[in-house]
């Protein structure tokens, strides 16, 4: 790009250059500095307030918000849910998502149809899913039905706080299922067939092949791929609000919903500001600490 | 020879990943099986036992219900005229930011793009507290603005505005170089050789983002204080209960299966363009 500063082009060209990318960055910018950049400055700047901006006040409480938050059980169990969460759906979608990418990476027709098939969650909107699945996990629902009909005990899907939770996972995991597979069927057409050929003529088996070509050649996808459902994975709120409302108790309720609850029902928004400043360092954490991993983890080729 | 051992090694496995993969996708596709069913189920039949994937008697009248006994027809007129501004809003202002950062050079070019997509790394839910009093400052709570603005200027338009960015790099520069000779300023290069070509880039960015402002849920919830006039459909869709707060299941399905219609037609249409533009601005981010 640098070998473009062209030397024939006059200094006025350049200024009007300059100017018009100015002008048509200009709008992008300014949004993202209201509704991305000013928010997160503003969670940093509020969490040491207590502020209800229904009744007008703002006072100072400097580490007040943390150390309520530190102290609270109620926090810990909830950001255990999370992380719970977090362990639950991340692995077994990049684990799903790679093995159906695998299984249907061919162009056989009926192949991609069945991909095709497993696409449609993910252009649903989150909110229908989770509402057809609610019908189907109430306690004489669909599921309950067929296992009844299995010769099964039916099972309190939503209203046991051990099992709420998997429940939860399982429907997020289906819904996530196709987004992963298709970002792992891009990753793999990056493999060349020839490598595979030259190891399978070589004797390797299909798991060898994998093993020491495609998993090594991927990773860098693999890596962004599990970037992207952790960050989707803290993002679970029509999921909880729509299901369970974090229930029963708070077992379902992870930091994202806690942050709503707290922030836009009860209006402690000093407080749901120090929350949010915890979750956005979690986030922070995870993704560098992912990106370091890069290190020992991807294969940089040669 | 390798014609013959394949031949004879493949079936086996074939077959079983095969069985395995038809299986795995029921519980992607009947639940979809499962709202239409119960859409047209009388609202006694919605628990029978067995459960009756074909109903044993069908209410169309759910259908009609829908619109006579709730703001549903409203609902669905906010959620497409929210996404229609959301995509316009976006083609507008991805499209000459895209390019910016593709082709021109301007101060801070080097900076703008990384710090843009870090947007990508943080869930809207993390700020939606200080954005709603931003809102709230304006004056524009129990309003649909914000869910606009939400949409052209959120994590989403990033995504856009990074496609349109891959795209107009990817444009040969003799093209934009030839303009240049024939005297066309910098922005009549964009505007009548860079836009005219990217037609397909702008499909795809347009689809990105109808999909997400269609299928927005937290937004339209907290901006629109869920007044019943101004909310989209995958907040209207939790709506409906009977007096007692119970869902009305039969109703629900029924607006359900409504509102996945335009993203139906939608996805059987384009999706390659959608899969494409998933994959592209996922992996390459």
């Amino acid at each position: 790009m640098a070998a473009r500063a062209c030397p024939r082009l006059s200094p006025t060209l350049r200024n009007q250059e300059a100017l018009l990318g100015l002008v048509f960055i200009a709008p992008q910018v300014i949004g993202f500095v209201g509704l991305v950049a000013g928010p997160v400055l503003a969670i940093l700047y509020f969490s040491v307030f207590k502020w209800n901006i229904i009744q007008g006040t703002l006072t100072f409480v400097g580490s007040a918000n943390y150390q309520r938050l530190l102290n609270s059980e109620e926090v810990t169990d909830i950001a255990r849910t999370t992380v719970l969460f977090g362990l639950g759906f991340v692995p077994a979608t990049v684990v799903g998502g790679l093995a159906v990418a695998l299984a249907v990476n061919s162009r056989s027709r009926w192949l991609i149809g069945l991909r095709a098939a497993y696409f449609v969650p993910v252009v649903i909107s989150l909110a229908a899913w989770t509402l057809v699945w609610r019908l189907m996990l109430a306690p004489d629902g669909a599921v309950n039905g067929l296992l009844g009909w299995l010769g099964q005990a039916p099972v309190p899907w939503l209203r046991d706080s051990s099992i709420a939770l998997a429940a939860l996972i399982v429907v997020q995991f289906l819904k996530s299922l196709g987004y992963s597979m298709v970002l792992f069927l891009a990753a793999l057409q990056t493999v060349p067939r020839d490598l595979l050929d030259a190891v399978r003529v070589d004797g390797a088996n299909r798991w060898q092949s994998f093993r020491s070509i495609t998993l090594p050649l991927i990773a860098p996808f693999t890596l962004m791929v599990t970037i992207l459902l952790t960050i989707a994975s803290f993002k679970t709120f029509a999921l909880i609000q729509l299901m369970t409302r974090g229930g029963p108790g708070h077992a379902t309720t992870v930091l994202a919903y806690y942050i709503y609850q707290q922030g836009l029902q009860l209006f402690e928004m000093g407080y749901a500001s120090a929350i949010a400043v915890v979750l956005f360092v979690a986030v922070l954490t995870l993704t560098v600490l992912q990106l370091l991993l890069r290190r020992w983890w991807v294969y940089e080729g040669g | 020879m390798r014609v013959a051992n394949l031949q004879l090694r493949i079936p086996f496995g074939r077959i079983a990943a095969g069985t395995v993969l038809m299986l795995g996708v029921l519980p992607l596709l009947l639940p979809l099986v499962w709202m239409v069913s119960t859409s047209v189920k009388p609202e006694f039949d919605v628990f029978l036992n067995p459960p009756q994937l074909i109903p044993v008697r069908v209410r169309w009248q759910n259908y009609v219900d829908v619109f006579v006994q709730t703001a549903y027809a409203r609902q669905y007129l906010n959620s497409i005229y929210i996404a229609a501004l959301t995509v316009a809003g976006t083609v507008c202002v991805s499209a000459p930011a895209g390019y910016a950062l593709a082709r021109l050079r301007f101060p801070g070019h080097a900076f703008v793009l990384p710090v843009l997509l870090s947007a990508l790394l943080l869930p809207n839910e993390i700020l939606i507290v200080p954005q709603y009093a931003f809102m709230s400052q304006l004056g524009l709570i129990g309003t649909q603005v914000p869910v606009v603005l939400e949409g052209v200027f959120g994590a989403p338009a990033v995504i856009a505005t990074f496609l349109m960015r891959q795209f107009f790099l990817s444009l040969p520069k003799d093209l934009e170089d030839a303009g240049r000779v024939d005297g066309l300023s910098h922005f009549g290069v964009f505007f009548r050789i860079g836009l005219p070509l990217a037609g397909s880039a702008l499909a795809t960015m347009a689809l990105l983002t109808f999909l997400a402002s269609w299928n927005a849920y937290l937004e339209p919830l907290v901006f629109t204080s869920g007044i019943r006039d101004l909310i989209t459909l995958p907040v209207a869709l939790n709506s409906f209960t009977n007096i007692d707060g119970t869902p009305q299941y039969t109703l629900q399905m029924a607006a359900t299966t409504l509102s996945i219609l335009p993203i139906a037609i939608v996805f059987l249409l384009a999706q390659r363009h959608i899969v494409e533009g998933i994959a592209r601005s996922g992996l390459k981010a």
